[in-house]
């Protein structure tokens, strides 16, 4: 791994008596990390946090080489920084282009004519060139996520954090972003959180699994793969010993859990991988 | 009760996006006022009052008979526009104070290097760059329209139009201040309704005619504190430091003054 762009060191956060994030350690270099976890995991905190829109209660946080603590420091992040939230809000009186001019001049690009052409790439990077002088109001939601989007691209920023960037968007469109996100990330560092297991094993090098407002697992997509190998296997029933089974389209179970000898065993995918994880976290602590 | 009132405010400030240390340069505070001047003029919330006006004062012409000249019906639909336009100064750039809060933006422009500053300051530019510019353009148009009516030549003059101008830029001054404070949409038609029904735009007058008795100086000096003393206020929103608020109370404490030594001995 190239050195960390984004260190992450024992950091906590708390809101009233709600823990969102208990001692969260880890590392991201350039290309790109995925995020995954159940809702309340702390994704979104932590993404955040790496869009300095939050500041950690406790612990190291390093973005591009910078502390987010340091108010100078922020600043040179915020200049190398596109962030998409989670629930991003428009103005929804304006139109498309508008509304990115708009973020474009407050990402300091003063120069009208340059502004102009950099918010005319970004739509046109998400095809909404179209519809760039239709009023936000009047596009469906899917547009309105790319629209998002493409704010977030505005400068080709250092930093790309994303919290879950595909949420709404149609599988041709998913395509298309994981197209999008996928280009020029060799000396790029994006971060995205999703709750797609295909868009990560699709685009992201390295994968964190939070839980919990902890990180649960950190590798690379093939080692939470290796999670389950040896236990997804198909039975023509639902198994026993399957902490999960679902009926798949010829009609055999797909089950995932301790196998039992003898089982038909599969190849398993990333999100057999994932479910096992947090299934044998949450298991583990209702023992405990 | 207080321990509840603790916990919300520890929850406000864990919650709180990390304030941003550059000073907004010249030029995107430019650029933003481009955009704000576009859309504080083309918002419902600016055009409804002038259509208002409008009718309201259609419904003046040709009260003098087959004596009413075309001027006074001029004048008449003049004076609707202007108070249409004085009206919905507030609400416009209100609503504009208002938007980034309202469409659940601060945290998108919280990550961004422009601090929140730039942005009221792109909307204060706007108000100058668009109402400032069209209530030039009504102060000498309607100057020109009562110029040509007998009995209304006599009261017009520079002093008239330059705080017809003043008043537009003070009252969107005092829209922005109230849009960055009071977070609900009716803060700035409560400012309206509120100015009207108590009164206060008879006993501070916006405008008066010099022929009225008022004292010139302080009434410029009382629309200038107006406008100084709303626009600290809206920026104290942003950065709250005590500097501010001393502008604040200095020139709201001159505006107070100036209204009361403006007014004629005998009264209006």
């Amino acid at each position: 791994m190239s050195a960390p762009t984004i260190e992450i060191d024992d950091v906590h956060k708390r809101f009233g008596h709600t823990t969102a994030l208990r001692g969260v350690t880890f590392d991201a270099a350039t290309g790109i990390t995925g995020l995954l976890g159940p809702n309340g995991a702390g994704k979104t905190t932590l993404l955040r946090m790496m869009a300095t829109v939050l500041a950690p209660d406790d612990g190291r946080l390093r973005l591009l080489g910078w502390d987010p603590r340091v108010a100078d420091e922020r600043l040179a992040i915020r200049r190398r920084l596109g962030y998409m939230p989670q629930e991003p809000g428009f103005h929804r009186s304006f139109t498309a282009f508008e509304f990115i001019d708009y973020v474009a001049i407050l990402k300091e690009m003063t120069d009208r004519r340059a502004r102009h052409d950099e918010v005319r790439r970004v739509l046109g990077v998400v095809d909404l060139e179209g519809v760039s002088d239709r009023k936000i109001k009047a596009l469906s939601g899917g547009m309105r996520r790319r629209v998002a989007l493409a704010q977030s691209m505005l400068g080709d920023p250092d930093l790309l954090v994303l919290d879950e960037p595909t949420a709404g968007l149609d599988p041709e469109q998913r395509l298309r972003f994981r197209e999008i996100v996928s280009e020029r990330t060799s000396d790029r560092t994006v971060v995205l959180s999703t709750h797609q297991t295909e868009d990560v094993a699709a685009l992201c090098q390295r994968i964190v699994v939070m839980l919990d407002g902890q990180v649960l697992f950190e590798g690379t997509p093939q080692e939470l793969t290796d999670v389950a190998e040896g236990r997804v296997w198909l039975a023509e029933q639902r198994a026993a010993g399957a902490r999960l089974s679902w009926r798949t389209a010829n009609g055999a179970h797909r089950n995932i859990g301790e196998a039992p000898p003898g089982a038909d065993l599969v190849a398993p995918t990333l999100e057999d991988g994932y479910l096992l994880l947090v299934g044998d976290r949450a298991l583990s602590e209702a023992a405990a | 009760m207080v321990a509840s009132l603790r916990t919300a405010i520890d929850d406000a400030r864990s919650s709180a996006v990390p304030s941003s240390t550059a000073r907004p340069s010249g030029a995107v505070v430019f650029a933003l006022g481009r955009i704000e001047a576009k859309h504080l003029l083309r918002h419902p919330a600016f055009l409804l009052p002038i259509a208002f006006g409008l009718l309201l004062f259609r419904g003046a012409i040709g009260v003098g008979g087959s004596s009413s000249s075309m001027a006074l019906n001029l004048a008449w639909l003049a004076g609707g526009v202007s108070i249409g336009v004085l009206i919905g100064a507030v609400l416009t750039t209100n609503v504009a104070a208002l938007r980034p809060r309202r469409d659940h933006l601060t945290e998108l422009y919280g990550s961004l290097p422009a601090p929140a500053e730039a942005r009221t300051a792109g909307v204060m530019t706007g108000l100058v760059l668009g109402l400032g510019s069209l209530a030039v353009v009504i102060a000498g148009a309607t100057w020109l329209v009562l110029d040509r009516v007998d009995e209304l030549a006599e009261h017009v003059d520079l002093f008239l139009a330059s705080q017809y101008v003043l008043s537009v830029l003070a009252l969107g001054a005092v829209g922005v201040a109230v849009g960055r404070w009071v977070p609900g949409v009716l803060g700035g038609p409560l400012v309206v309704i509120a100015h009207v029904f108590t009164g206060l735009i008879w006993i501070v007058p916006w405008i008066a005619p010099a022929s009225s008795g008022i004292g010139v100086g302080w009434h410029f000096a009382y629309l200038l504190a107006v406008i100084a003393g709303f626009a600290t206020l809206a920026f104290a929103r942003d950065r709250r430091t005590a500097q501010r608020f001393v502008v604040v109370a200095a020139t709201l404490g001159l505006a107070v003054l100036a209204a009361v030594e403006q007014a004629p001995p005998g009264g209006y």
